[in-house]
């Protein structure tokens, strides 16, 4: 018996071997078709795999067999038929399902395109374009990374969950990587999502703000909950080589209020490249006019987690705050190339930072730091990252300098 | 703004009466919900403010598939593109006039004047008589600088663009991939989208002349480009492509006047998309501007000033886009009335009867 991944289907509920797989080829036509059972070890499970696989259609994605790796390759799932046998929810479930793929090609004739567009964040710490540290990971065990303008990137490896990765900082806002991988190491310690306990591969998933995972294997960050119910704060702890750390529990705060709950999630993104996902909370604990909302961001390679806070009204607080659970100690304040002397983050005297491109302070009284003043009209931003080495790109300032320099990336795979 | 059409089919079961009760120039009035029983509970004017877009009946047929109605949007009142209209036929003589009292002069009674802000330091002085209201208050607008919007009610606005259309302060965002709701902007959801840059009107000089009754042209005025063209052509020659507007009036800024009809003939940025979740002047009005990333064709990042928003936990740098175009369906739940051109109007109820085009996309067309 043999075990099929098609995308992120099959990575975490295995995905059994399909009953008929037909290629065809034509003047227009690279059609693969593929028909089979969604059947596992339970009915939930089963469910999973019908969920998971009919949100990946329209995506690139990369396709595994385990009896037959000459078929292994990237490709799009254009359709997705999957026939739910309700009688069979009485033992594990067994749904029919026909999938339809465009195949792109083989590792060896497929290329991966990324589509780099960023320049500095706008800041108030007078960071220019050229202080910054646009950070770019490719997929890991990549091959064949290049650039077709511009300066070439600095290359760093980072230890993740799933093994060493390769990443490039400095990275040319002009130019755009192209790269090759395996179809089985694409989604090797890439940014995901993880709601109710399981992978999700699109954006349909439950909301579940006492029940989720967004990571990229060195960053991970899960819902702090109090009785099975989210109590508002969000635990995240980083890969330092052998283990996770332990979690800090940072909370935020509404002028003086704490976040209490988070009342709804949603995934707003999900790439191997980027992840974003979404927390809303009502501004009162019953219906409400009007919205807390908190976006996490995670990039493939990044050792920090963006966050954007919104609240939806035209009168927003006066600050927002973020803390380390009930701390008040001090932390460290830096600022960071510029010619600007207010503080760019603040950071542990070992450990996490956290960093914004607004103006920061860190009072006392209340612990962690405090960003009074907004992007736009309403909107703040921060992020909250860890140091991994003493050496760049690990450290705290590195970390400033690459959030400063974000990066908005489109991976397209094409034939060579 | 170049004038707009519509066109609406009647299901095969609806009344044969309505073939009498619509009539040429009665108008069709849609609004974003069906208004009760009686739309004239609200009142004639009521309606009209609520409406989201009326149009000019101006052709019905009938065939085995039912009445089918089409026309032209408001402006059609002012004059058509084959200027014919309530031609000016009394001389209209302005001298150092505000936007307002041209308009005044120059409306003719079908449209009335709206919301009228004037441009900075800006007066009109030029002779009209002979063409239509369009042509003439297009010919004050590009002189002073300005813009103007025709409303569902039949009221025009005018103005900077700035105070006619939304324009610095975009709160819709149209991205590829991503789209949906955000707290602090509307994302339009994008079923298919064609991004193009069309150089083929580029003009890198403008001039104005006038023709007097011995058919002798005589030089107005001359405005160049700038930035200056630097292509240059197979010899090494920079490009030099002009555009001559021959006018009856004369108007003073000659600049002014020739630099608004270079804008409309650039290098134009263009993007056409299919969208299900248009609703008709919404959160998007023709002429309004929009915030539109679709790298590597439609973004900012490299400009001098990039325009940064955060939108669904990104950071993205769009280029500010105005809707030129936009065609949409008619979904169910609209309401459609046909207003009589009485000067005591009563309206039919046409929703009931309407082929909706519930599964079809909206398309809509933007430009730089």
């Amino acid at each position: 018996m043999g075990t099929l991944t098609v995308g992120r289907v099959g990575l975490d509920v295995a995905m059994s071997d399909p009953a008929e797989w037909t290629e065809g080829r034509g003047l227009d036509n690279r059609e693969t078709r593929i028909r089979g059972y969604l059947r596992s070890s339970s009915i939930d499970n089963t469910k999973a795999l019908r969920t998971e696989l009919l949100e990946q259609q329209g995506k690139i994605v990369a396709l595994t067999y385990s009896l037959d790796s000459t078929m292994d390759g990237f490709y799009i799932l254009t359709d997705v038929v999957v026939e739910t046998i309700p009688v069979s929810f009485m033992n594990k479930g067994l749904f029919p399902y026909e999938i339809t793929l465009w195949k792109i090609g083989g590792s060896g004739a497929t290329e991966f395109q990324s589509l780099v567009t960023g320049t500095v964040r706008d800041n108030e710490h007078a960071i220019t374009a050229g202080e910054t540290q646009p950070i770019h990971a490719p997929a890991r065990l990549h091959k064949a990374y290049g650039v077709d303008a511009g300066t070439a990137a600095i290359q760093d490896t980072v230890s993740t969950e799933d093994g060493n990765l390769n990443r490039y900082y400095l990275v040319d806002y002009a130019a755009d990587p192209s790269w090759s991988v395996e179809p089985s190491n694409y989604y090797s310690a890439g940014a995901y999502i993880e709601v109710g306990g399981r992978l999700r591969a699109g954006l349909d998933a439950p909301t579940n703000p006492a029940s989720f995972e967004v990571g990229n294997k060195i960053i991970k960050i899960v819902p702090s909950t109090s009785g099975s119910v989210s109590d508002g704060r969000l635990d995240v702890s980083w890969w330092t080589g052998a283990a996770y750390t332990t979690p800090v529990s940072f909370e935020f705060y509404f002028n003086a209020n704490r976040i209490p709950e988070w009342h709804y999630t949603s995934i707003i993104s999900n790439t191997p490249e980027t992840c974003r996902f979404r927390l809303i909370r009502d501004a009162e604990d019953t219906n409400s006019i009007f919205r807390h909302v908190l976006d996490i961001e995670v990039r493939r390679g990044c050792a920090f987690a963006s966050f954007f806070y919104t609240f939806s009204s035209g009168t927003g607080p006066t600050y927002i705050q973020i803390r380390e659970e009930s701390s008040t100690d001090t932390l460290l304040a830096v600022a960071v190339a510029g010619a600007d002397d207010t503080p760019a983050y603040y950071h542990t005297a070992d450990g996490w930072s956290i960093g914004s491109s607004r103006d920061l302070t860190a009072p006392a009284a209340s612990g962690g730091v405090r960003i009074d003043n907004y992007v736009g009209d309403f909107q703040r931003d921060f992020y909250i990252g860890y140091q991994l080495s003493a050496g760049a790109p690990d450290r705290h300032q590195d970390m400033c300098l690459q959030y400063h320099g974000p990066l908005y990336v489109q991976e397209r795979a094409v034939r060579r | 703004m170049t004038q707009g059409s519509w066109e609406i089919r009647l299901r095969v079961d609806a009344p044969p009466n309505l073939w009498r009760v619509c009539d040429e120039f009665g108008h069709i009035v849609v609004t974003p919900q069906i208004l009760g029983l009686s739309p004239l509970g609200l009142g004639d004017a009521g309606v009209l403010s609520v409406a989201r877009y009326t149009g000019i009946v101006l052709e019905k047929g009938i065939d085995e598939s039912g009445i089918a109605l089409s026309g032209a949007g408001l402006e059609w009142w002012l004059g058509d593109e084959n200027s014919q209209g309530d031609i000016l036929e009394t001389k209209v003589e302005l001298s150092s006039s505000t936007l307002s009292n041209a308009l005044d002069n120059l409306l003719p009674v079908a449209i009335t004047k709206g919301t009228v802000t004037e441009p900075a330091g800006v007066t009109y002085t030029g002779t009209h008589q002979w063409e239509t209201p369009l042509d003439a208050v297009r010919t004050v607008c590009a002189s002073m600088g300005a813009e103007y919007k025709v409303q569902p009610d039949g009221t025009i606005d005018a103005g900077p663009k700035e105070n006619v259309y939304t324009i610095d302060t975009p709160e819709v965002v149209v991205i590829r991939t991503g789209y949906g709701s955000d707290p602090a902007y509307t994302g339009i959801n994008v079923e298919r989208t064609a991004s193009w840059f069309d150089a083929r009107a580029y003009v890198s000089r403008g001039v104005i002349t006038t023709e007097d009754s011995d058919n002798v042209v005589t030089l107005v005025g001359a405005q160049d480009r700038t930035p200056a063209p630097t292509a240059t052509d197979l010899h090494g020659n920079i490009l030099d492509r002009v555009i001559v507007q021959q006018t009856s009036g004369s108007p003073v800024d000659v600049s002014t006047y020739l630099v608004t009809l270079m804008n409309e003939h650039a290098i134009v940025s263009n993007m056409e998309i299919d969208t299900s979740f248009y609703e008709i002047a919404g959160d998007m009005s023709v002429g309004d501007a929009f915030w539109c990333f679709d790298p590597p064709a439609f973004t900012s990042a490299e400009d001098a000033t990039p325009n940064e928003i955060l939108f669904r936990g990104s950071t993205i740098w769009p280029v500010k886009l105005r809707l030129i175009a936009a065609s949409w369906p008619l979904r169910r739940g609209m309401g459609v009335y046909y207003r009589s051109p009485e000067a005591t109007p009563t309206y039919t109820d046409l929703s009931p009867y309407i082929e909706y085009e519930d599964n079809e996309s909206a398309g809509i067309e933007v430009s730089y």
